[in-house]
């Protein structure tokens, strides 16, 4: 079993990044970051493997996200750094596609959210999300296929808009 | 809209993984180092006061000890004294009955 040190610089973008995309606010993510892995230094001992580590930090970073959006949620509604309105340049589509994607991820209920950046970020398969945050698979598929449609139409409304907007 | 064929693709594109902020790492180490100090201290502190506490508990029980110890002396000492006492008054009342003296009057002896 590798020491802690050695873990942390391993997994920390994991954790990070899976924060980060939940959160949408890096002071947020890193705290989050910093809290599950001094957990994680509480727990080491119990745990058997790297492998069962690297379940264990995504299933509490996971939770843990879920958790801070109810918070945030109900303290003061989303907290989101990626609010900027798409720019109308072809060239930068890509990226303002992708803000925007990541605007309206902020947007979902926090277990839709945490389940779409866990399939999309780690690629995780759907046993292993339900798994992770035990619930069943059929609600990870059904939240997902939801979520990604919702998130299709709704992209595809502002995108057919501003291209609309851009013609006129 | 050819851009909407492969929307799966613009999700991984945009949730793609993202690196942790230089530094995270040395101030989660920071963090871990200055928590096991600190429950190191407590550790210490709570030690300390079960020290502290068996001695002032140890020095009730002993005091407590000596206490009885001296107790049971001093009753020992009054059974002894009681003891000489009655076997001196027993010496008195053979000598009493030697010389021929049944009783004492109260006002005789007082004389």
């Amino acid at each position: 079993m590798p020491q802690f040190a050695d873990l942390l610089r391993e997994h920390q973008s994991l954790v990070y990044s899976l924060a980060y995309h939940a959160l949408g606010d890096r002071a947020a993510a890193e705290d989050l970051t910093q809290e599950v892995f001094l957990a994680l230094h509480e727990h080491l001992g119990k745990l058997e493997s790297e492998a069962h580590v690297k379940a264990w930090l995504m299933r509490v970073t996971a939770n843990r996200s879920i958790d801070e959006i109810r918070r945030r949620r109900y303290r003061r509604g989303p907290s989101l750094e990626q609010t900027s309105e798409p720019v109308r340049e072809p060239l930068q589509e890509e990226m303002v596609l992708r803000d925007e994607v990541r605007r309206l991820v902020a947007t979902l209920p926090a277990t839709a959210r945490t389940i779409l950046i866990l399939r999309y970020q780690e690629e995780l398969e759907l046993a292993e999300i339900a798994r992770l945050l035990e619930v069943p698979v059929q609600t990870v598929k059904s939240r997902l296929h939801r979520s990604v449609n919702l998130l299709r139409q709704r992209i595809a409304r502002k995108f057919s808009a501003a291209r609309a907007g851009r013609q006129a | 809209m050819t851009e909407w064929d492969n929307f799966e693709d613009h999700l991984r594109a945009s949730l793609r993984r993202v690196e942790a902020p230089a530094g995270l790492q040395e101030r989660i180490l920071h963090a871990a180092r200055l928590r096991r100090l600190r429950r190191q201290l407590w550790l210490r502190a709570a030690a300390v006061l079960l020290l502290v506490i068996s001695a002032a508990a140890y020095g009730v029980f002993w005091r407590l000890q000596v206490r009885a110890r001296q107790a049971e002396q001093a009753r020992r000492q009054l059974e002894l004294a009681i003891q000489i006492t009655n076997r001196r008054l027993s010496q008195v009342e053979q000598q009493l009955s030697s010389i021929g003296v049944k009783t004492i009057r109260f006002e005789e002896v007082s004389q």
